[in-house]
């Protein structure tokens, strides 16, 4: 069991973080809590800890985000914290290019369905159409409609934030 | 597989297949009858190639999505190390608290007959006024006890429980609650055993009430004060406090099911008032505050977010239960939100 365990975490365990990411949009987090699920794995011994692991990650991040919820309601923000201090060059050009790209996919994310979003990020995790169908309660022969409206909505939602997005820059 | 629509005379595969033809999630029989249909279908096939674009893109996307850096994933032995290190801590070792009562309670015993006969032998004797001062101690499975126990002392246990449960019962947590009266002689008691020092983590013989911060934190009940080695064990490891101030007093409360137990440390600022570090469930964490601030005793800090517990419910889902902490104190808010910042949860 543990031997398989150890193989499951070589293999996967970059996608469950990657799975994670999609959800708590906290790399430091997601990386936590995918360790967790590997612990937790160790303890339960499920009898299909491929399919486990993903629920157990999901449940987990559905659980963040309402921890998130409930967190406002104690912690005060810090607003006068210094930010840290950076010269502009090419490199962090890049980099904002790529955290605009990233918060724009994060946003027409949050626009899907729930059902939708999770069909999507298990089928990028790796998993198969009976894994999916088995962790979403879908029928297997409702995943291929599932994905093909969700890749189209995804697209559609994003394409809508970037025509807006460059429309305003012109303005 | 399901029936093709038909336009113009010819049957066309749905958008929703050719997504699990690419998707290689479909039959050998399936794929074989869908690439006959493509080679001779032009229409099909720039559906297809469609598909495949939307594909590549969401993939591109997703991507775009991902971790800004590579998951640098630690050896899988530190993961069993840390489930192993998880197990040990779970294995509470309740018949050596338990043991620890009895003797507590065996020595309070022995020091209560020669009280009474002290009051016997010289009647009027400041121990016969101290005596009738406290109260009866409460009908407990385990009553409230002052010990020594190999260099580190057992202040008080009283009988532990849920909270919820004790929320439901006043008149209860009313009968184990020491009275103010109980508690003004608790030094008293104290100082017939003093303790040896042994370190700033080793708990010490003080009550809080001993102090000017009046009646300060109490916990609602059943609670039991311990040395800081068996909270260390009792709580896994996590055990909220201060880095350079002197521990005065450790008191834990188990929580319902599988949640790590709430945490008091209490600790003496340079000031030389004592603050206490609240670690704990936030719904209890807050119940606790709330109400005690309510009561005007003392300011409280915001609260910082601690490990969460994982929690297996009836069916067997788990789910993360939020713990914070907060420091609370009878010194100005902003002076415990700066002491908050700086708690140390494990060594």
């Amino acid at each position: 069991m543990t031997d398989e365990l150890e193989r499951l975490y070589k293999t996967t365990y970059s996608a469950v973080v990657r799975f994670l990411y999609r959800k708590v949009w906290d790399a430091d987090r997601a990386e936590d809590l995918a360790q967790e699920v590997f612990i937790r794995a160790m303890a339960h011994r499920p009898e299909k800890p491929r399919a486990w692991i993903f629920a157990v990650a999901a449940n987990l991040a559905r659980d963040e985000a309402r921890a998130a919820v409930r967190r406002k309601k104690h912690l005060t923000l810090l607003t006068n914290d210094p930010l840290p201090m950076s010269t502009p060059d090419e490199s962090a050009d890049d980099q904002l290019e790529q955290d605009e790209r990233r918060e724009q996919v994060s946003i027409a994310l949050e626009q899907l369905t729930a059902r939708d979003r999770e069909v999507l990020l298990l089928w990028d995790a790796g998993m198969s159409y009976p894994e999916i169908a088995e962790q979403t309660g879908l029928a297997v022969g409702a995943i291929g409609t599932t994905l093909a409206r969700a890749r189209k909505r995804l697209l559609e939602a994003y394409d809508r934030m970037d025509f807006d997005g460059r429309h305003a820059a012109h303005s | 597989m399901t029936e093709w629509t038909s336009t113009v005379g010819m049957r066309h595969i749905p958008e929703d297949e050719l997504h699990a033809y690419l998707d290689q999630a479909l039959s050998r029989s399936q794929c074989v009858e869908i690439e006959c249909h493509l080679a001779r279908c032009r229409h099909c096939q720039r559906s297809r190639d469609e598909v495949a674009a939307v594909r590549d893109r969401i993939t591109s996307l997703l991507a775009a999505a991902s971790l800004s850096r590579r998951p640098s994933a630690p050896p899988f032995t530190e993961l069993v190390a840390r489930h192993e290190a998880r197990v040990a801590a779970a294995r509470i070792d309740w018949g050596r608290v338990a043991r620890r009562g009895a003797l507590a309670a065996g020595l309070v015993a022995a020091l209560a007959t020669g009280w009474l006969g002290r009051s016997l032998l010289f009647p009027g004797s400041p121990a016969e006024s101290l005596a009738a001062e406290v109260p009866a101690a409460p009908e407990t499975k385990s009553s409230s006890v002052t010990g020594l126990d190999a260099g580190r002392q057992l202040v008080a246990m009283s009988d532990v429980g849920p909270l919820e449960r004790l929320a439901n019962e006043p008149d209860e947590i009313e009968r184990v609650l020491p009275t103010p009266a109980a508690r003004a002689e608790q030094p008293r008691a104290a100082a017939v055993m003093p303790a040896p020092a042994t370190g700033t983590l080793t708990l010490q013989v003080a009550s809080f009430e001993a102090s000017d911060e009046g009646p300060g934190l109490t916990l609602p009940g059943l609670s039991q004060t311990v040395d800081w080695y068996q909270a260390y064990s009792v709580t896994g490891g996590n055990l909220p406090r201060i880095d350079g101030l002197p521990v005065v007093d450790v008191q834990v409360q188990p929580t319902v099911g599988d949640a790590r137990p709430l945490v008091v440390v209490a600790q003496q600022h340079p000031s030389g008032r004592l603050i206490k570090t609240i670690e704990g469930p936030e719904e209890q964490v807050s119940a606790l505050v709330d109400a005690q601030q309510n009561a005007g005793r003392f300011n409280a800090s915001t609260a910082t977010l601690t490990p969460p517990d994982y929690l297996v419910d009836a069916n067997g889902r788990t789910r993360r239960g939020l713990r914070v902490a907060m420091v609370t104190g009878g010194l100005p808010a902003d002076t415990l939100n700066a002491l908050v910042k700086t708690i140390t949860l494990r060594d």
